[in-house]
Parts: structure tokens; C-alpha cells; sequence
């Protein structure tokens, strides 16, 4: 059964690696810098360093939960109705990650080259890709990924070559941005954007070789890291720091302004096409994930069949009224926050509680 | 088997609707690919928008590509969005931005302010950010009807080719609408754009237009743009003519190539800023003149010198220009200053904006003439 596929080292990595893709494309990057202004980079490096730090912490945590993800570490903490509360939890938070993507994404799409199409073809040009996907199973998903990463890799790198010859220490400075405050305590708000950490709690499972799992986090995590480092690096050369304006799609303006000499000009296009496979991956993942808790919470025996229904309510929640305002207020008011509350404190007390049952109860054994 | 003659029939029937294409495609003949806009003041307080669109030759025998007729088409309108809204209803077809080259405003409108205009094409998908960014000294129609200066056969690239004599001569900047749009929201630096003045018959790049925030306040010299090129460091190379040391009455033709990048150092002295600049130029002799035997090396020596100093007093003339009369740091000295402060709060404390025009500049310039293998001596 595809369902029960598992996955190599590589194939993990770029998992990772296209959660972090899917961020950068809808404006994350802008928003740090929306956040420290000239003080992004060492805001990074700072966050960056944190991120790190917490990211050992979780191997160290989970060397006692071999094979098990949060919802089954939750269960064993607090039982059934523990376990059912984070599901729903999780279920929701896959959800509302998927909204704000498609929606924003779509929107985007929308604006830039189907001015006059309505938005539901959009959503269903990926609905459709995001079920076959889903119930091909985990394996197709995941060489999708793999053909995917690469180029959006090199397509990152190309940006910031790009920009090379605007490159200029001024554009960076004041280093420390407006002051010392918002770029090390209000810029602590900025691990959101380390939002890949996520997965990991859901990762170990589905690793082939659980002994793996510290690999995969650590040079994931690193690789993530320097994705975003880049492209803020090349938002900060190109876009001035005002309040005045903000650009609503960094990354695509900045692929907008990219020239290879006289003969490769408008790359957009072509970035914008990479983008929309990445996006496409993506939401694949989240929904394989809603599926994947889905049928830990129910006992379902192949997640594969859920996926009509739990994309069929994904397509609904689409539907549902979109503007910039709402993105711009989900992405930096309720998503900055979720992430920090659910993945970076709430998750980690339930690994370290966890962590201490299991010493407790092994200390019992021991001593019967 | 069955099941598989069913899956590819059925696959093939699906594929054949996404060859009909959509019901909203669109297709060439359906656009007017609008070469130049330009925006002019009118008289009752509206804008006058004048778009600028190749005719597609009709001769059959034609090889090029290029087109050599163009129409100009004018309406007054609210804003740039309802005048293009206009021409859209008169012309039957959907006005195209993609191959736009230039976008021309009229000095008039450029001291009013430009920013509305700038972010509202700022907006719009089809602009190009390498589009250039042009005010003209008279009405913006002048330049697009007078563009064609050689008697060439109109082509969007025309604009292209009158802009790139900026890699030769130095006496204009090229000034983009993605580096104009990024200068005006920048709180480093201001922006600039390409001056055109336009004569009877003609239209020619004459220096720059230099802004304070969205507003035109001024111009700098062809010959000024020479040392606003230098010292942004994108001056590829120029001519310049110098007193000939030797004889005052005669001239010394040096082409001058940059060395090294301009070194300059931005600080505070009791307030006021001291801005120092270091040039290394490399120059070699176009023509010499008559007393100038460039064979001795005193002689290039003399001259050296005496390129140095015509340099240095250009180049302060020009800082003095824009910082005394104008106001408007457009090389962006107020970004270098800030590199030496930790946070933007404490940047904020100077107050560059007030105490720009009081600068103080120094300015050493080191010309090295490298080469002068005249076929003549003269």
C-alpha cells in the first residue's frame, strides 16, 4: 500500500524544504522585515540561532518516542480525549494553513494573469491536482516534491544573483534595525516564520529509518534557514524600508526585476510556474496531514479515502470571502501567534511533560 | 484491458477541451501594444494622457520587423486608470502595457508631484520595471511625436537607443521605472529621472530631473550628470574637453574610464556633514592639440593634473548644486551615514533631511593617463 510508503532522507528534507517554499512565496519574508526593518538580518541570525537551539531540543525529546508523532505522544500523556483535542487542534490548524495559502496564492494568480476568470476555476485547477495526488498516496506527493525542490532552489539563487549588482551595505543599515527592543524582543515574534517546525512533530513516522530523524531536522532546519536568509537578503537590496509602501508580493515583484543580461528578461513567468507545482506540493501535504490525524482520531483504515471529503471542505473554506486585508490580518495577526502558541510553547510543554511520564513510569518499573 | 481503452478515451476526450482554449483568451489582434505613455497637465485641472502605438507595416516585401509609422492617441481624463479606460472604449481594443519603453512627463506635472501616478503604474502587471522614466521639458506629446531624431523609422527601440548613449557619453543617467519607484518610497535617497528637452523638430537627453520626495526640483547639466554618474559608480566611460596646461587657447580631448569605484566617507562634524569623496580615473588622449607632445612624460603629467583639478571643481559644483540649491540628496549620502549607526532611532537624531544642504564636501580626484598612442602627434 502507497499509504505505508516511507520516506528516505532526501525525499524528508525537500518535504521541509517545500513548506518553507510555500512561506516565502506569500510574503513571509516581507513580513519580518515589516516587523525589524534593517534589523532583519541580524533579526534572522538571532531567531535563526533560537530556532536552532529549539530544533536539538525536539531530537532530544523524541529519542524516547521513536516512531510516534505528537498526536500519539499526546495520547500518551493524557489519554484518548487528549489525543482527540490535539487532532482537532492540528486538523484546524492544516486548515486554516491551506486557506490562507491557496487563497492568497490564488488571488495572486488571479491578479497577475487571470484578471478576468473567475477565482473558483483557480481553486479547482488545484483541488482537483491536490485530490488525484491524495489518493495516488504519499509516494506521488513526495517525487513531486523531490523534481520540485531543486529548481526552486536554483530559481532562489538566481534571485539573488540577481540583485547582486544592487547589493550595498547602506541598504542593510541601521544594522540593528529601529532599535534594539523590536529587533530582539518584539523581533522574537519572527520565529513564525520557522513555521516548518510544525512538521516535525509529525515527521517521525513517516521517516523509513527513525535514527534518521535528527538528520532530517537539523540539515532541514539549516537549509530553511538559509532559503529565507536569501530572500530577505534580496527583498532588503531591492525594496526600500518605509511605511509608505509594502509590497504585497515581494517575491514575485523581485522575480519581476530579474534580467540575465539583454536576452533573459521577464523571468516571472517561469518563476511563477515553479511556484504554482510548489504551492500544488504543498497543499497536497497539508491535506495528506489533516488525513493522516484525521484517521488516527477515527481508526479510519486507509486515510487515502478521506481525502474526497477533507478536500471537498478545503474547496468550501476557499470559497469563503478573501482580501488582502484578511490575509495580511491572518498571516501576521492569527498565524504569527498560532504558530508561536501551538507549535513553539504549547507542543513542546506536551514532548517535556511526555518526557517526564515516561521517566516517572519507567522509574516505577525499575523499582517494581 | 476494457477498463484501459475506457480511462484513455476518456482521457483523451477530457484533453481535447483544453486545446479549444478558454472562453477568455485572448489572442494578439485583441490588444494595441502601447510603445510610450506620457502624462501632460491640462488646462481645466485634468490630466492629458497621450499613449503612443507602432502601426504594423502592411507591406508584405518588409523584412524587418520594426514598424515605421506611429499614431499618438490623446484624451483627458481623472487619472491614468480612466483615461486608459477611455481609449479602451475608442479604440475597440484592449490597451497593452508589456511593450511600453518610456513613460514621459511633462516638467509641469513632474513639480507637482508624480507619486500618484508612479504607484498606480506601479500596480499594474504590464509595466515593465526596466521601462524608462522620462521628463520632458515641454509637453510630453513633444517627446513621443519627436523621438525619432535621425530620421530612423519609428520603432519602440528607439527609445532604447536614445537612452543608451548613456554608457558613452555620460550626459544623461538611466533611470528606470523600477529604480525610480524604489528611490521615491526610499527614505535614503531621492529620486532622479532623464531630462528631454524638447526643441522644434527635435528631442535630446539633456542631464536629469532631480526630485525631493515625488516632487521635480530641478535639473542637473549634461555635464553634471558626468559627476552624478561618477560618483553612483556607474559611469562606463565619457569625453570630456580640458584646458590644454600648455596653451590656454587650445584643448585636450580625454576619454576617461572609471578605476576603482569611488570611495566616499560620510561623517558628522558638530553636525554637519562632511562628506569626502576619492577618485582614481583612467584617461587616455583623444586629441592632443598643438604645443602637446604627449611623448614626455611631464606633458602627461601636466595634464593629468590639470584633469584632475577640471574634475574635482566639476564634481564639487555639481554636490554644491544639489545639496545648496535643490536640497536633495540623490546619491544617497544619508544611507552611508546611517550604516554607522546601530539602531534607525538613533539615526532618526540627525535629522538628515535638515542638515543636508549645510554639507561640507572634499573631493580629491586622481586621473592616470594610461594611454595616448595617437596615430598623430597632434
Amino acid at each position: 500500500m502507497s499509504s505505508n510508503y516511507k520516506l528516505q532522507k532526501y525525499e524528508a528534507i525537500c518535504l521541509i524544504l517545500i513548506v518553507m517554499v510555500s512561506k516565502l512565496i506569500l510574503n513571509v519574508p516581507y513580513y519580518i522585515i515589516d516587523l525589524v526593518g534593517t534589523g532583519a538580518i541580524i533579526n534572522l541570525i538571532y531567531i535563526g540561532l533560537l530556532g536552532f537551539i529549539f530544533v536539538l531540543c525536539l531530537n532530544w525529546l523524541f529519542q524516547k518516542f521513536p516512531n510516534s508523532d505528537i498526536i500519539d505522544i499526546s495520547e500518551f500523556l493524557g489519554g484518548k480525549f487528549f489525543k482527540v483535542i490535539m487532532g482537532i487542534i492540528y486538523i484546524s490548524f492544516f486548515y486554516l494553513a491551506a486557506y490562507v495559502t491557496l487563497s492568497d496564492f490564488a488571488n495572486m494568480l488571479k491578479t497577475i494573469y487571470f484578471n478576468n476568470s473567475p477565482l473558483i476555476f483557480i481553486l479547482l485547477f488545484f483541488m482537483i491536482g491536490i485530490v488525484v495526488a491524495n489518493l495516488v498516496g504519499l509516494k506521488s506527493i513526495i517525487r513531486t516534491i523531490c523534481l520540485v525542490v531543486p529548481f526552486t532552489l536554483v530559481s532562489i539563487l538566481v534571485a539573488l544573483f540577481a540583485v547582486y549588482d544592487d547589493f550595498s551595505f547602506d541598504k542593510f543599515s541601521p544594522f540593528f534595525g529601529y532599535n534594539m527592543r523590536t529587533t530582539f524582543v518584539n523581533g522574537l515574534l519572527n520565529t513564525f516564520s520557522l513555521y516548518i517546525v510544525t512538521y516535525y512533530y509529525f515527521l517521525m513516522p513517516l521517516l523509513k529509518d527513525s535514527f534518521s530523524y535528527k538528520k532530517v531536522t537539523t540539515w532541514s532546519y539549516i537549509i530553511s534557514w538559509l532559503l529565507l536568509f536569501l530572500t530577505v537578503l534580496s527583498i532588503l537590496t531591492i525594496f526600500p524600508i518605509t511605511n509608505d509602501t509594502e509590497p504585497l508580493n515581494a517575491l514575485y515583484l523581485l522575480s519581476r526585476k530579474i534580467e540575465l543580461g539583454d536576452f533573459l528578461q521577464r523571468l516571472d513567468a517561469m518563476f511563477v510556474l515553479l511556484w504554482i507545482i510548489s504551492i500544488f506540493c504543498y497543499l497536497s501535504v497539508c491535506i495528506f496531514m489533516i488525513n493522516r490525524v484525521f484517521k488516527k482520531l477515527t481508526n479510519v483504515t486507509d486515510e487515502k479515502l478521506v481525502s474526497l471529503s477533507t478536500t471537498s471542505i478545503f474547496f468550501g473554506l476557499c470559497l469563503l470571502p478573501f482580501n488582502v486585508a484578511i490575509s495580511r490580518f491572518m498571516e501576521n495577526n492569527i498565524y504569527r501567534y498560532l504558530i508561536i502558541g501551538i507549535t513553539f510553547i504549547g507542543c513542546f510543554i506536551i514532548l517535556v511533560l511526555a518526557n517526564l511520564k515516561f521517566k516517572f513510569k519507567k522509574g516505577n518499573l525499575q523499582k517494581k | 484491458m476494457t477498463k484501459k481503452i475506457i480511462a484513455f478515451v476518456t482521457l483523451l476526450t477530457v484533453l481535447l477541451f483544453t486545446l479549444t482554449g478558454c472562453y477568455d483568451s485572448t489572442g494578439l489582434e485583441d490588444f494595441y501594444y502601447i510603445v510610450a505613455i506620457g502624462i501632460d497637465k491640462s488646462e481645466n485641472g485634468l490630466i492629458r494622457l497621450n499613449v503612443q502605438n507602432a502601426k504594423p507595416t502592411s507591406s508584405s516585401d518588409s523584412s524587418s520587423s520594426q514598424s515605421n509609422e506611429y499614431k499618438i492617441y490623446t484624451v483627458e481624463c481623472e487619472s491614468i486608470e480612466s483615461g486608459i479606460n477611455i481609449l479602451n472604449n475608442y479604440l475597440n481594443k484592449k490597451i497593452n502595457l508589456s511593450h511600453c519603453s518610456a513613460i514621459v512627463f511633462s516638467e509641469e506635472v513632474a513639480r507637482e508631484g508624480v507619486k500618484s501616478y508612479i504607484n498606480i503604474l506601479g500596480n499594474d502587471t504590464e509595466v515593465r520595471p526596466d521601462c524608462n522614466l522620462i521628463v520632458s521639458s515641454k509637453e510630453s506629446s513633444d517627446v513621443l511625436d519627436k523621438v525619432s531624431n535621425s530620421g530612423e523609422g519609428f520603432s519602440s527601440r528607439l527609445y532604447e537607443y536614445i537612452l543608451n548613449s548613456v554608457d558613452y557619453t555620460g550626459y544623461t543617467i538611466n533611470s528606470t521605472f523600477n529604480t525610480f519607484f524604489s528611490t521615491l518610497n526610499s527614505n535614503q535617497s531621492q529620486a532622479t529621472a532623464i531630462y528631454a528637452v524638447a526643441d522644434e523638430d527635435t528631442v535630446q537627453n539633456s542631464g536629469a530631473a532631480v526630485f525631493k520626495e515625488d516632487v521635480m526640483v530641478g535639473t542637473i547639466s549634461p555635464i553634471q550628470t558626468i559627476a552624478h554618474l561618477m560618483i553612483k559608480d556607474d559611469l562606463d566611460s565619457c569625453m570630456i574637453s580640458i584646458q590644454s596646461p600648455f596653451d590656454k587657447t587650445d584643448v585636450i580631448d580625454l576619454n576617461l574610464r572609471k578605476n576603482t569605484k569611488a570611495l566616499v566617507d560620510v561623517s558628522l562634524i558638530n553636525n554637519t556633514p562632511f562628506i569626502s569623496i576619492d577618485f582614481s580615473i583612467e584617461g587616455s588622449i583623444n586629441s592632443s592639440g598643438e604645443d602637446f607632445n604627449y611623448t614626455i612624460l611631464d606633458n602627461i603629467r601636466s595634464v593629468e593634473q590639470s584633469a584632475s583639478e577640471y574634475l574635482e571643481s566639476l564634481i564639487k559644483e555639481y554636490l554644491y548644486t544639489i545639496s545648496k540649491d535643490y536640497d536633495s540628496d540623490i546619491i544617497g549620502f544619508g544611507g552611508m551615514l546611517a550604516s554607522k549607526f546601530a539602531t534607525a532611532d538613533e539615526y532618526e537624531q540627525v535629522h538628515w533631511d535638515e542638515i543636508f544642504k549645510d554639507a561640507y564636501f572634499d573631493v580629491n580626484v586622481d586621473v592616470s593617463i594610461t594611454s595616448s598612442h595617437l596615430f598623430n602627434k597632434e
